[in-house]
Order: structure tokens, then sequence, then C-alpha cells
């Protein structure tokens, strides 16, 4: 009687466990330098599904694909489109943030605070900063 | 009401519970059961010892002649003390000497009056005997069925009985005959009030509250009422009231009883109404009554008739005692016509005769008389008449006939023209005056009854025109309305004046009469009179003064315009003439403005009848009239009073004006601060003020005393009295003012100025007449004058001695005045004498204009508007706070102006802002070096940490993951950036140092080929991403004095620069020139070139073009390659297109190359 509960308990915790694999978290590095995203990813792997944006501009269109993106890492510094022009992009396209989104760049916090809004950048969609270099363990738990 | 008696006694008690039946002796047999509760009546025993009964002698009428007949029978028991009731009621007697038997009610007048007559208490017997009739009846309630039924009920006309109530007034209790009469049983109107039964429709009754009122009283009472019976005829009926009460005193109930009155009433009012007609005939007809008896010669009068002829003490008169008294020729009259005509056919006359009085004066009387028997023979043997005084009648008529006959004569000698007609138009009378105006040719007596239609047709022909005449006459007689004063005239010029007057008696038409007056003389008099009337009245009404003439009866004949218009201010308007003038008064009296007062004044002028000219009175306006009052006598009599009103306002106005003028020059004069005398030219004074001499009494003597004489009083001294003569002289002699200014001590120490003036007064022919002295204190002035002189070189020391310059000018800046100091800050000449200096000339086009601003917004006196401006003076310049304002705000255009010497102030300002402005902008660059510096090794930072992370992370990999991971490539990553991090700290350093200026210079003379040969081998063969750069060296070899070292670092950041900026373009160029006076190392890359707008600020340290995007810089490289460059006394240029290429070149000069070195320490 206690085996066949046990069992039965067994069962239902794989359930749960595949269940949560499948509902995996999907988390969006948008970085020009490949070592970050290289670096980011593999500490998110094992508990996000990880997708990657060398610019801004593909970040768009990660977005654009993958609705249930959660989190988005943005590095501000880029090539082709940078992250106020994603940020401006994104803002334009949905009219409610659609991901927390955490920003990861070299420059300090204050001169993008500063710049964003001075582009008219709603800042509250921004959750975190993170200054590079940054350890990736706190912000594993933050997010 | 049936005579038998068959009822059972219980029946008769029943229905007559009060009733008494004695037997043909009055002797009781029985009585009422209820009548037994009141009163104990022994069987057997009189009724007449019992009771006292009205009428009295009823009871003693025998039997048989009561018989069938009701009697009215009221008893009052005979009892000592008290007589609480009596018993009133029907008699009825029985048949077959049954006896009587009284059907009474009771009424309880046994209430104790009190001095008023009001009835107080019920004594205790009659209470007791209340109380037991309230038992009674409610004993015989209980048998109330032995009431008659319904239809044994009669209803009579009137109403009697009893009944009885609760103590507020409901029936408990009625008798029977009230039942009866009433027709209703006792169950129908068991609550209701006795009234409501008894009254009927519509009543006139006092009302029930007066009934309570009263019962609350304890107050028995009783009122007469009219009522309606059932069948709507009128009845009276008495009602009595009286209160029940209980031994407590408390009320419990009310006895009513129902009396019927009607007869009695009627009776009443009938005789009353045939004495009073009677009496009213006889007061009113005011004759005296008599009877004459002949065969007893006795009369008998009224005792006003003997009164009349003074015989009130007998009791009868005879017909001698008359005959007596009246008059001889009366009496004679009276035997011989009177008594004669008296006949059984005609047995009445009347008489009129004169009696003697009781003073023995005849009187008129009017006797009628009627004779009421004859005797077998004819003659009268019994008279009654009357006697009526008619004295006054008779008198009247005697004086009429009197009158009559005086007014024929004197209407016959008077001078008018009269002629009396009859209603006929016979003439009846005719004047004497008559024959003076109409020639008529008949005598007065033959006249008489002569047609007067006739008469007038006569005389037509004497009036014009002619016809008019008799048709006025018809004319007028058909309207029989009295005309007067008809002006008529004749055919020889005179003129007549016709009054008609129709003449009635009682109302009816008598004739008339006709009055002719020749006033022709009048006529013309009048004529003369109205036209002098006009006259005056024209001159009068032109008058200022009011006039009014009235005649002695105080009648206005005349007022003029101006009268009547003070008339209309007091609100009278209307004509006044005819009019009494005391009513008129009264009406307008409140327009003055002691109302009374006036009215009593003109009452006693006119009482006085003296003239009178001064009186003054006031209207409520202000105004004020002089009046007079004039008595106008004619002959010895006044015949009126001539009224003279004159409006003097204006008089005493100008009068009081001229007084208070008078007064207030005076006031002024004595009030001045000056002390002013007027003298004669005789030196004598007219005048001196209270501020020449103070004391009252003196200044009172000194009028007429010389000036002389006041200074001996006042003991001045010679000297002073000789100046002031010669002074007066000389006035009178030029006839002009002089003035000297004398000089007092007072005894404080100050000194007091008096400027004295004389001045004369020419009159018209050029001789003085007057001299006028006055002094003025002019202290104050002086002191004043003093003090501006002082004031005055105060201000010019101070102008003196500021530093400020200070000058005035006009509106085109020409100056007026300048002090020292102007001269000295502008560097003009200090000469007050040289001609004009106008501050425009100083002033270059710039400031004049700013200085024309400052003049242009100046507001007023208080505004003052500066500004700063700079000149150049002798080669200097220098800076200037110029400032202006009004000087005076009449005088527009002047104004003052300040400058101050500010270029020492300026050029320290500038120093300390230029300072300032150095260490701004160091903060400035230290932030952005902090800002940049941290951004600039952060990124390396970043790369070698995220390296560093995934080479660590890599050990704990899986096996087939990690070897993933390129090593080798991570490292060398790594090491460029370190490389980087190194480049930039190096680039730091030396900016650090170049801001510190720590640089040290050490040139050199340097193979310029061989010295950029060696850079590019050590760095650019080739360069980290791989390109090398092209190098183009002149084939001559090149010797530069330069710091290889500072050179070094210029060169290889332009060129790491063009790398940089150009990846994965063609490789950057380096070209080495030579001219005759400068060297050129020329850097050109092909890569993404400087935006045009970036291109000025390019070499600002931490400035990075807006198009660098993602590849990394600092913005500092740029700065130490002017650096070094300037450093080398040389200069750096560029030339960029965006997108397509830069080149940046540097340019040594040959010649100064040496001279440099001195400046090195110079730069920052």
């Amino acid at each position: 009687m206690k085996t066949c509960l046990n069992k039965t308990n067994e069962k239902a915790k794989k359930t749960r466990s595949s269940a949560m694999q499948e509902m995996k978290r999907k988390v969006l590095i948008i970085d020009d330098d490949a070592i970050s995203r290289m670096m980011m990813k593999l500490y998110l792997d094992t508990s996000f599904d990880v997708l990657e944006a060398e610019n801004g501009s593909v970040g768009i269109d990660t977005v654009t694909s993958h609705a249930d993106v959660s989190v988005i890492f943005l590095d501000l510094n880029m090539p082709k489109m940078d992250g106020y022009d994603f940020l401006e992009a994104l803002q334009k396209k949905y009219a409610e943030q659609p991901a927390n989104i955490y920003i990861t760049s070299c420059s300090p916090r204050a001169e993008f605070y500063g710049n964003a809004t001075s582009r008219g950048l709603n800042t509250n969609w921004v959750t975190g900063y993170y200054e590079k270099p940054f350890m990736m363990e706190r912000v594993l738990q933050e997010i | 009401m049936p005579n038998q008696f068959l009822l059972t006694k219980e029946q008769i008690n029943r229905l007559f519970p009060f009733y008494i039946h004695i037997d043909s002796d009055q002797k009781i047999i029985s009585y009422g059961e209820h009548l037994s509760k009141i009163i104990t009546l022994p069987i057997g025993s009189s009724l007449t010892d019992i009771f006292g009964v009205k009428p009295e002698g009823l009871l003693q009428t025998p039997f048989q002649e009561l018989n069938g007949r009701n009697y009215q029978l009221v008893m009052e028991p005979k009892i000592e003390d008290e007589s609480p009731f009596i018993l009133q009621g029907d008699m009825l007697c029985l048949e077959d000497n049954g006896g009587i038997i009284f059907l009474s009610t009771p009424t309880f007048n046994a209430y104790k009056t009190d001095s008023s007559g009001d009835a107080v208490l019920p004594t205790s017997s009659a209470r007791s005997a209340l109380h037991t009739v309230r038992e009674a009846t409610s004993d015989d309630e209980k048998n109330a069925n032995d009431r008659p039924k319904k239809d044994d009920r009669i209803g009579t006309n009137n109403i009697k009985g009893m009944a009885i109530t609760d103590a507020a007034g409901s029936i408990e209790w009625v008798s029977k005959d009230f039942e009866i009469s009433t027709g209703y049983h006792l169950k129908e109107i068991l609550g209701k009030r006795p009234r409501d039964v008894v009254y009927g429709q519509a009543s006139t009754h006092i009302p029930s509250s007066y009934v309570d009122d009263m019962v609350k009283k304890k107050k028995a009472f009783s009122f007469d009422n009219i009522g309606y019976n059932r069948r709507g005829n009128m009845y009276w009926f008495r009602t009595t009231v009286q209160p029940i009460v209980d031994e407590k005193g408390n009320i419990t109930g009310r006895y009513y009883t129902f009396e019927d009155i009607t007869e009695y009433k009627m009776n009443e009012d009938a005789y009353r109404h045939s004495i009073d007609m009677w009496k009213f005939a006889i007061n009113s007809s005011g004759d005296e009554v008599w009877a004459f008896d002949v065969e007893n010669n006795s009369m008998k009068t009224s005792l006003k008739f003997r009164e009349m002829i003074g015989m009130e003490d007998e009791d009868e008169i005879s017909f001698s005692d008359l005959a007596h008294k009246m008059h001889p020729d009366d009496y004679k009259r009276y035997s011989k016509e009177i008594i004669p005509a008296l006949t059984t056919n005609d047995p009445s006359f009347s008489f009129d005769c004169r009696l003697q009085n009781k003073e023995g004066k005849y009187r008129y009387y009017k006797i009628r008389g009627k004779v009421m028997e004859f005797d077998d023979d004819g003659t009268p043997i019994l008279y009654f008449g009357t006697l009526a005084d008619i004295n006054k009648e008779k008198e009247k008529d005697i004086e009429l006939q009197k009158a009559a006959s005086r007014m024929e004569a004197l209407l016959k000698t008077i001078n008018y023209g009269i002629i009396l007609e009859n209603e006929k138009r016979e003439l009846t009378l005719i004047s004497n005056g008559v024959y003076d105006i109409f020639p008529i040719p008949y005598p007065a007596e033959q006249l008489i009854g002569y047609n007067c239609s006739n008469l007038a047709n006569d005389l037509a022909y004497l009036f014009k025109p002619e016809t008019r005449f008799a048709a006025r006459i018809d004319e007028v007689l058909a309207e029989r309305k009295a005309v007067f004063d008809e002006i008529m005239y004749m055919a020889d010029g005179r003129i007549l004046e016709r009054d008609y007057i129709p003449i009635y008696v009682n109302n009816e038409y008598y004739g008339h009469l006709w009055k002719y007056k020749d006033i022709t003389d009048r006529k013309t008099l009048e004529q003369q009179l109205r036209t002098s009337e006009a006259r005056l009245t024209s001159l009068m009404n032109n008058f200022n003064q009011a006039i009014m003439f009235e005649d002695r009866d105080q009648t206005v004949l005349f007022a003029n315009e101006t009268f009547r218009s003070i008339l209309t201010n007091a609100g009278l308007s209307g004509d006044i003439v005819g009019k009494k003038s005391m009513p008129l008064l009264d009406e307008v009296k409140y327009f003055f403005e002691k109302p009374d007062a006036e009215v009593e004044r003109v009452k006693e002028l006119v009482l006085h009848k003296t003239a009178a000219n001064n009186d003054l009175l006031k209207d409520k306006t202000g105004r004020t009239y002089k009046r007079q009052f004039i008595p106008v006598i004619a002959g010895n009599e006044e015949s009126g009073f001539l009224w003279v009103y004159d409006d003097i306002t204006e008089t005493i106005e100008a009068s009081r004006k001229l007084v208070e003028q008078k007064e207030y020059y005076h006031r002024i004069l004595h009030e001045l601060p000056s002390d002013i005398v007027i003298l004669t030219p005789e030196h004598r004074f007219i005048f001196a003020n209270k501020a020449a001499v103070k004391n009252d009494d003196v200044r009172e003597w000194i009028i007429g005393k010389t000036m002389y004489e006041y200074y001996q009083f006042r003991k001045i001294d010679k000297a002073f009295i000789d100046k002031r003569t010669a002074m007066f002289a000389e006035v009178l002699s030029t006839k002009k003012s002089t003035s000297t200014v004398d000089v007092y001590n007072n005894p404080d120490g100050t000194q007091k100025y008096i400027l004295r003036v004389l001045s004369p007064f020419v009159a018209q022919n050029n001789t003085v007449t007057e001299v006028i002295g006055y002094g003025i204190d002019i202290t104050e002035q002086v002191r004043n004058e003093k003090m501006a002189e002082l004031q005055e070189k105060r201000v010019r020391d101070l102008l003196n001695f500021t530093s400020d310059g200070i000058f005035t000018c006009d509106g085109d800046l020409k100056l007026a005045f300048f002090n020292p100091s102007f001269a000295r800050i502008l560097d003009v000449q200090d000469d007050p004498s040289a001609p004009s200096l106008n501050l425009k000339e100083l002033l270059g086009e710039n400031e004049k204009q700013i200085i024309h601003g400052l003049l242009g917004s100046l507001t007023g006196t208080e505004d003052i508007r500066a500004a700063n401006v700079s000149i150049t003076r002798s080669g200097a310049k220098k800076y200037l706070e110029i400032s202006f304002m009004k000087a005076l705000e009449t005088e527009a255009n002047l104004y003052i102006g300040k400058i101050t010497d500010i270029t020492e102030r300026v050029n320290k300002e500038k120093n300390l802002n230029q300072m300032i402005e150095k260490e701004r902008e160091l903060n400035n660059s230290k932030s952005q070096f902090i800002r940049i510096t941290s951004h600039e090794l952060r990124t390396p930072l970043a790369i070698i940490q995220a390296n560093v992370e995934i080479l660590q992370l890599a050990k704990t990999l899986p096996p087939e993951k990690a070897a993933q991971i390129k090593d080798d490539e991570m490292l060398s990553r790594m090491a460029k950036e370190v490389t980087h991090m190194t480049e930039t700290l190096n680039q730091l350093l030396m900016i650090s140092r170049i801001e510190n200026g720590k640089i040290e210079y050490a040139p050199q003379t340097v193979n310029m080929n061989f010295y950029l040969n060696e850079i590019n081998k050590e760095l650019y063969s080739p360069h980290s991403d791989g390109r090398r750069l092209e190098i183009s060296l002149p084939e001559e070899t090149i010797k530069l004095k330069i710091d290889p070292k500072l050179m070094r670092h210029a060169i290889v950041n332009l060129v790491n620069n063009a790398f940089k900026y150009s990846t994965g373009k063609q490789a950057p160029t380096l070209t080495l020139s030579e001219t005759d006076t400068e060297t050129r190392i020329d850097i050109e890359d092909h890569g993404i070139g400087i935006p045009e707008e970036d291109k000025e600020k390019l070499f600002t340290t931490f400035f990075r073009a807006s198009n660098t995007g993602v590849i990394h810089g600092s913005g500092i490289g740029l700065t130490i390659v002017e650096y070094v460059v300037n450093m080398h006394g040389g200069k750096i240029a560029f030339t960029s297109e965006q997108g397509k290429g830069s080149v940046f070149s540097i340019i040594l000069s040959k010649q100064e190359e040496a001279t440099n070195e001195e400046n090195s320490g110079d730069r920052r």
C-alpha cells in the first residue's frame, strides 16, 4: 500500500518535471560580443531557454518571433542597432513591456538613464542594470 | 281642560305633581306627591291659612260663578322667616261641588338677594325643597311608563311647565304640562337643552353661555323670551332658571319653569302704545285742554291753561274769570260773532283773542271749542276745547303788516324807479323814481292795476334798440329768475341799470319787482376810475414791493403781482381779490418763519389801526421782508388797510457782506504775521494791527498820535527816530516804497531781522494820502540764506574732493559743469572758463548710443540709470561706469551725471572670470575623464572577465562541450584587450602629465625617414588587424629637431586611428614631404570619415565623432596629438569626407623650429 503510494508520487514528480522542462522560460541575450553572450549562455543554459542576438535589430526580430521571451539582457553599445534604438523600437511596437529587460553595459548606469530620458524612452521598462564586468551569479539570483 | 275631574288620584299625581285639591270651604282635601315633599299641608286645614293667595278675592267668589272658568292663581306660603317658593297655576272648579283643584307649578324665589338685588345662595329650606323636587322627579322616572303615549300628547300653542336638568343643562325630567304643551315625550328630549325644545325656530333669546354663567354663580334669574310655537305663531314666555345646589354647595342641576306670558305682553304693548300715542299727540299739538259746564259755570282746564292766565292756584275757574282776562275788544267780538254762530249744526268755533297773563300783559291765544251738549232750546250747556298760545305768530303778522306799509312808503320815495307787478302783470306799486327816469303822463294812483306789458310797449321807444326792451322783458319773465345789474342804453344816451326780482311766497309766484336806476353818471365815473385804476394797477404791479389793499372788513381789494408771486411761493395760487385776508393768512402762515407770531402781529396791527413801518419778517426760504402797514383814512374813518411788503433780503445780504468784508480785511490785517501801520502824510496813525502794537489799550490810544509820540512813548533812541523820519520824508517826496532791514538782538544771543517797508498810497490826484508801513520778520530767510551759502560750499567741497567725476549736461551731452575728478578721469582740461565741452566728443559711436538710451529711459528726478562703457584716452583703454539722473523735474533738458573709473575693477574681474572658467573646465574634464576612462577600461575588462569565466566554466563542463571552447582564441582575445587597456592607460598617463605640465620637451635632431620607418617596422608591418601601413618617404633624408618620444605618440595615435576607423578597407597611407618652409607628415585613411558638424570639436579632449559607433576610443588621442604638435611649434590640420576617409597632417615649420622651445611650458 505504501510502496504503491510512493510509486504514484514518483510518477507525479516525473510528470511535473517534464512539464517544467517544457515550460522553461525564454531568455534573450542581445550583445555584439560573442564571448559575453557565450559566458552568459553557459550560466543560463541549465534553467532557461537561451536565445541570442548580436545586435538590436536581430533582437527585435527574435522578440517578434518568440512572443514568450520573458527576460532580455541588453547591451547598449552595438553596431547596426544599439541598445537605445532597440528600446525605442520595442516601445514603439509594444504598448506594454513584453519582457523583463536587464541592461548589461560598460557604460555607467547614470549615463544610460540620462541618455534614455533625453531620447524620450520609458525607463520603467528597464528592470535591472548590470555594469560590465558583472558577476553572473548575482544576475542568476535576481532573475 | 274638561271640568269633570275624572282622573284617579294617582293619575293626577303623575300629571300634576304639585296639585292642591280643596273643597268649597277651601279646606285641603289632598295635594300632589311632589308638593308634599316641599311642604306639608295638613289635610282639612284652610288653604288661605297656609298661603297668601292672589287675587285675594277669588277664593271668596261663590263656586257657581267660577264654575266652568279657569283662573290663574298665585299662592305664597305664609311661612314666617322665609318663603322659598310660590305656587302658580290654573284653578279649576270641579262640577258637582267637587271642590277646586290647583294645577300649580312651584317657582322657587328662594334665593336671598343681596343689596344690589342679585340672588345669592339659596336658603337652606329652599335648597332642600329643590332637592326634594329633584328626588321626587327621579322617583317619577321609574314610573315613566305611566306617562301618556305618544298619541295622547297634544302640543299646545304655548309652552308651560317645568323641566329639571343636570348641572350642564341637559334635560333629566319634564313635567306633564311641559310634555303636553311642547308635544314632546320626555324620552325624546332627554339630554337636550330645554331651550332647544321650547324656543322653536328662529327666536330671540339670551345666549346659553349667559345662562350657564349665571348658574355657575348660583344665581336664580328669569327672563322673557319670544319664541315660535309649532304653528309658527310668535308668543312670549317667561323662563325661570334656578340652580339646584346640594348641602355642600355643589351645583347638581337646574330647575326650569316656563310660563306663557303672551297675552300679558300683548296687552302691555297695546296699552303702552296708546298712552304713548296720546301723549305724543297732545305734546306735539302744544294745546291745552279745557271743558266748560255752562249750567254750573265751571271750567275744568289743564294746569298749564290756568298757569297761562295766572290762575294756577285755583282748581276750577268760572267763565267770568276767563272773560275777565280777555281783552275787552276781543270779548266784544266773541260775544257778537262767535256765540250766536254756535248752532247744533255747527257746534265748533275757532277764535283768536288776547288774554291777560299773570304779569298782566296781553298775549294772543287761539281758542278752539266744540259744544258737546245743547239744552232743549238749542243753548250750549257743555263745551270742550283747546287753547293755544299764538302770541308769536300774531306779533309776527302785525310786524309784517307794519313792515309792508313802511316798505311801501320807502319804495315810493326811493330814488330808484321801482315797479311792482302782481302775477297777472298788473301794476301794484310805482315809485316816484320811475317818473324821474321815464316820462309817464299818468299819476301813480291811476296806474295801479294797469297792465304792465302795455306800459312796457309804451316806453319801448325810449330804448335803443327799440325792440329789445319789450323782448327782453318777456324773456326775463319767462325765466322768472332774478336778474341784477342789467345795463340798458337809452336813445338819449342815458344808461340804466335794471334789477328784476320775482316774488315768491311759500313757493308760489306772486309777481315781481323791477328796479330801474339811472347810472349814466356812475358809468362815466366808472370809466374814468377804471382807466386810472388800470394805470395804478400796472404801476403797482411794476413795484418791487408787494402791495395789498383791503377794506376795513379785511376783504382783499387789490394785490399787485409781486404780492401774488409771494403768495404763489407760499403755495397759494388763484385770485385772492374779494376773499377775506385773515383766512388767507392762515393758509400761508407756515410760509413764514414764525407762523403764529405773524398771525398775531397782523391781528394786532389791524386792531390798533396804527401805521407801522418797521416790521421785519422772514419766510422759510430765508428771505426777509420789511412790512409797512398803513390804515387808509377816508373822511374820519379808515376805509381799509394797505400792506406793503418789501423783500429786503438782498439789501440785508449786501450790507451783511459789506460788514463781513470789512471785518474780514481787518481780521486779515490783524492776523498777518507782519506788523502793519497806516499813517497820514502828517505821520499820524490811522491804523495799527495787533502785530504792530500788541497792547490793546496802546493800540487804541495810538490812533491819531504821531509816530514821534509813539516812539517817545516807547522810549526809542533818537538816532532810530531820525532814521525813520528821514525814510518817511523820502517816501513822501519820491512817492515810492522804501525799505530797510532792522537787526535786533534777541535775549538768547540770536538775531532777529525785520524788513521795514514804508509804502505810499498815491491817490488819483497824485498826492500821497496815506503811508502804509509794515515790517516782515525775515530772520528765517536770512538764516536760510546763510545756510544755503554753507550748503553750497559743502557741495562744492564734496564735488572737488570726490574721486567720481560729477557733471551736468543737456540732452545733447553738452557739458555745463564738471568737477576736477571728471577732468582727471576723462583727461580733459579742468578749466571752467574753457569753451563748453561736449561729452560726445570723448565717446565712441557705441557709447553714445548707450548714453542716449540711458537719458531716454529716465522717468523722473528719482530715477537713476547707469551703464558701463569703455573709452580710449591717450592710448589707454578705460572702463567707466556712467550714471545719469534728471536734475530737475521742471527742466527736461538738464541732467546730472556721474562717472566712475572702473578700469581696475573691470580688469580684476576679467582675470577672475578667466580663472573661474579655467577651474570650471578643469572640473568638467575631470568628471569627463573619470566617466570615459571607466568606460574605456570596463569594456576590455568585461571581455577579459567573460573569457575568464568561460575558461573557468569549461572545467566543469562535460568534455564534449568543453572541447567546443577554443582556448587559444580566447587567450589571444584577452591579450589584445590587455594591450588595448595598456594603451588607454598610457594615454591617460600622458594626458595627466600634459595637464600637470610635466611633459619634458627634449628635442634632438632626428632623421625623419629613419624615424618613421622604425615606427612602421615596429608597429605596422603588419598592424594587429593584419593590414600593412603604406609609407611614402622622400628620397632625400629629412632631418628635424623633434622630441622623438613625444612625436612618436602623435604619429602612432594618428596611424592607429587611421587603422581603427577604416577596418576592412584599404590600408592607411603615411607620407612625409617637405617644402621650403615646412615639413609635413600626412596620414591618410579610407575609413568612415568625420561628419561635417563634428570637425570643429575634433581636438577637444574626450570628444568622439558621432559616427564612431562601436569602435572603441577614449577621445584622448587627438588632444595628445595636438599638444605634441603644438609643443613642436607646428600645427595639425585635417581634411575629411564622411564615408570616404580622412587625411591628418602634422606640419612642422622649419624656421621656427628652434624658437618654439620657449613656449613649451606655457601650454597648459
